[in-house]
């Protein structure tokens, strides 16, 4: 009996050492697959990103460690203020309703089989170069441009509170399309047989919106929401080729003001600022990914 | 080597080359020496690009317009010396332009002009940029106060700009001259910094300003050079008492630095580079080379005022040479140049010996009260909003 059981025991033992030593095999060959991508983050983003933390720290030229009176006086600096404040609300305002409204767009789309095949064309703003939009920008909003003909005004709505209007309609315009073909994506991904289910208990369109299709979104609104985020930083090209360095105050940015310190060599500043940008970022990426997989 | 950092024909601006330029300079590669014309003095001082020139401007042999030389000194450093400098003049009758310093008194001459009745163009300007750039050729070092702007000073600035321009602009003809306006855009650093040559400087190719029966001539000299005895030659044509002084304006008695140098505290060939510098400030290279200005240092000014022509041509009393004037009507004038005379020498020392320093503005600063300064020239928007709009622009500036 004994021997039997010590055989059993040998034999377990066996199997768990093969098996532990396939799996170090496959995380071998996984880690051998990510070196690469690893390798180009680390050279790319993580190591000049850590240059930028100490740098954070230091004066900029002379380089002297000055603990975190760059952070202090990025703070206190009431230009940063304005641009952190800016770009917030810009995101707060435009991100929203450009998910809101793709989203809408998306759906009636998705109801209507025939405008499916047209889907490619809602990616042409997305190739519109900067310089085309910033032409149009000018023949519509400048104070000699045709919305002024058409009002009979005779104002820069580019240097007065509708820029930041503009901007955000811009940043609706370049990415309504994207991110229709994403929200588009997804709604195929939901299976049809749990619509009809739904429908069968007797659901009504927004009960079948609410309970159903939005719940099955839930994956590629996490993706849709991140990548808009990121498109929105991108609306700053528009900005400065329009109002240069120092457009009307609501739509200057945080990119207008790390423009500006590189110019004038405050790198030191400038450091601080991308790592409490990339702090913020980060934890609000963090924060919706940790809502996300506790509501799954 | 040298390397020239907007790029004309690529698209290139000023905002571009100043990027590299901080890109150089983080990089620990930034060119040896740096001409500072139109990049920001302040911050790249502040941030210990610039090495203090102290030792090296004492140990240099000659003698210097001092003022002028010493613009840059601060915090206890000298960190950067103009090869050169222009001195922002006024013409006219001797009674009418003498005791005018300020604006006021300049605007108050003008609409004194104009209610007398005289005609056409009252001074060397034409249209609202070339009015305000010309005018703050003597005022724009009185805009900002310890790093703050002054508004009561840009206001001030803008008022009496407005009643300047409204005198000249009175007679509908002046707009006529706007062509001949035409002739002078160009991209010289100075010209775009400063307005461009006005009446004065580059007499060659604005001799007409004067000899339309224009009252006042107005613009900056480069002093004893080509432009100055060309002047001279217009005054003297002109048949009255037309003398010139130093142009009235908030900051009276000041001169505009042109080729600022700086060494690079960083640069591998420190050395070398005083060398260079030593030998860009040497009377035998300022006074052989064309060098565009008042030369920093004063024995190649003066060298500036030795008539190198052959003996006889001097003992002659010989043209030294001629041009010529087209009126609007069509009269073809013709005007001699003489060599200056050596009490007109003596003059010319006094007025730049009474330079009292650099008219200093920050590039940002200046744009921006020419951008609103337009819009109060053409009617656009009263002072009071302008400067409400610079304000803005500058504490957003400033406040980074």
């Amino acid at each position: 009996m004994r021997n039997k059981a010590e055989k059993r025991g040998g034999k377990k033992k066996q199997k768990t050492a093969l098996t532990s030593r396939s799996r170090r095999k496959q995380k071998r060959a996984a880690f051998c697959f990510l070196l690469p991508s690893l390798a180009g983050v680390s050279v790319f983003v993580l190591i000049p990103f850590g240059n930028v933390v100490v740098k954070s720290f230091r004066t900029s030229l002379t380089k002297q460690f000055v603990g975190i009176s760059n952070y202090l006086s990025i703070f206190r600096n009431t230009a940063f203020r304005l641009a952190a404040g800016n770009t917030l609300r810009f995101i707060v305002f435009g991100v929203p309703l450009l998910l809101v409204v793709s989203l809408a767009l998306a759906l009636v789309i998705h109801s209507k089989a025939k405008w499916d095949k047209y889907k490619y064309l809602y990616l042409l703003p997305m190739a519109v170069p900067a310089a085309t939009m910033v032409l149009v920008w000018r023949m519509l909003f400048m104070r000699q441009g045709f919305l002024n003909r058409l009002l009979g005004t005779h104002v820069n709505f580019m240097g007065e509170g509708s820029a930041f209007c503009i901007v955000v309609g811009s940043y609706l315009w370049k990415n309504l399309g994207y991110t229709l073909v994403l929200w588009l994506a997804g709604l195929k991904s939901i299976p049809g047989d749990i619509l009809d289910a739904a429908k069968v208990d007797g659901a009504g369109g927004v009960t079948c919106f609410l309970r159903v299709t939005l719940p099955n979104l839930k994956g590629s609104m996490y993706t849709i929401l991140v990548v808009s985020l990121l498109n929105s930083f991108k609306v700053f090209r528009e900005v400065y080729l329009v109002g240069g360095a120092y457009p009307q105050e609501d739509i200057y940015l945080l990119q207008h003001i790390f423009n500006n310190w590189y110019t004038n060599l405050d790198f030191d500043k400038m450091a601080a600022g991308a790592v409490l940008s990339v702090l913020v970022l980060g934890g609000i990426s963090l924060l919706l990914q940790r809502l996300w997989d506790r509501e799954d | 080597m040298y390397e020239v950092g907007v790029k004309t024909g690529y698209g290139f601006t000023e905002q571009d080359a100043l990027k590299n330029l901080a890109t150089e300079v983080a990089a620990g590669n930034g060119p040896d020496i740096l001409v500072m014309d139109d990049i920001p003095f302040e911050s790249y001082r502040e941030k210990g690009v610039l090495m203090d020139l102290t030792y090296l401007y004492g140990s240099l042999e000659g003698e210097y317009f001092g003022n002028v030389a010493e613009a840059y000194r601060s915090e206890g450093g000298l960190y950067a010396i103009p090869m050169s400098f222009f001195i922002p003049v006024l013409g006219g009758e001797k009674e009418k332009i003498a005791g005018a310093e300020s604006l006021s008194g300049l605007a108050e001459l003008l609409e004194a002009e104009r209610a007398f009745g005289t005609e056409g163009s009252l001074i060397s300007f034409w249209d609202a940029d070339s009015a305000l750039r010309l005018l703050s050729q003597s005022s724009q070092g009185a805009w900002m106060k310890d790093r703050r702007l002054d508004s009561e000073a840009v206001t001030e600035f803008l008022v009496q700009a407005k009643r300047i321009y409204d005198a000249q602009m009175a007679d509908p003809a002046v707009e006529w001259d706007l062509y001949f306006s035409g002739l002078w855009t160009g991209g010289y650093t100075l010209e775009r910094r400063f307005g461009r040559p006005h009446g004065i400087a580059e007499a060659a190719n604005y001799a007409i300003a004067p000899f339309s029966g224009q009252p006042f001539v107005a613009g900056y000299m480069s002093g004893a050079g080509t432009d100055y005895k060309m002047f001279l030659g217009e005054l003297e044509y002109r048949d009255k008492e037309f003398v010139y002084s130093l142009m009235p304006g908030q900051q009276y008695g000041t001169c505009l630095a042109a080729s600022v140098l700086s060494v690079n505290q960083a640069s591998k060939n420190k050395e070398d580079a005083e060398k260079f510098l030593q030998l860009a400030l040497s009377a035998e290279f300022q006074g052989a080379s064309s060098l565009n200005g008042t030369p920093l240092n004063r024995a190649a000014y003066l060298s500036r005022q030795v008539d190198t022509r052959d003996e006889l041509y001097i003992r002659a009393g010989l043209l030294l040479s001629s041009t010529n004037a087209v009126d609007f009507d069509g009269t073809v004038t013709i005007i001699d140049i003489y060599w200056p005379e050596e009490e007109q020498f003596r003059e010319l020392d006094k007025l730049l010996d009474s330079v009292t320093g650099v008219n200093l503005c920050d590039g940002f600063v200046y744009e921006n009260v020419i951008e609103q300064g337009h819009k109060v020239l053409d009617g656009e928007c009263t002072v009071e909003a302008a400067v409400e709009e610079i304000v803005k622009q500058v504490q957003l500036y400033l406040a980074e």
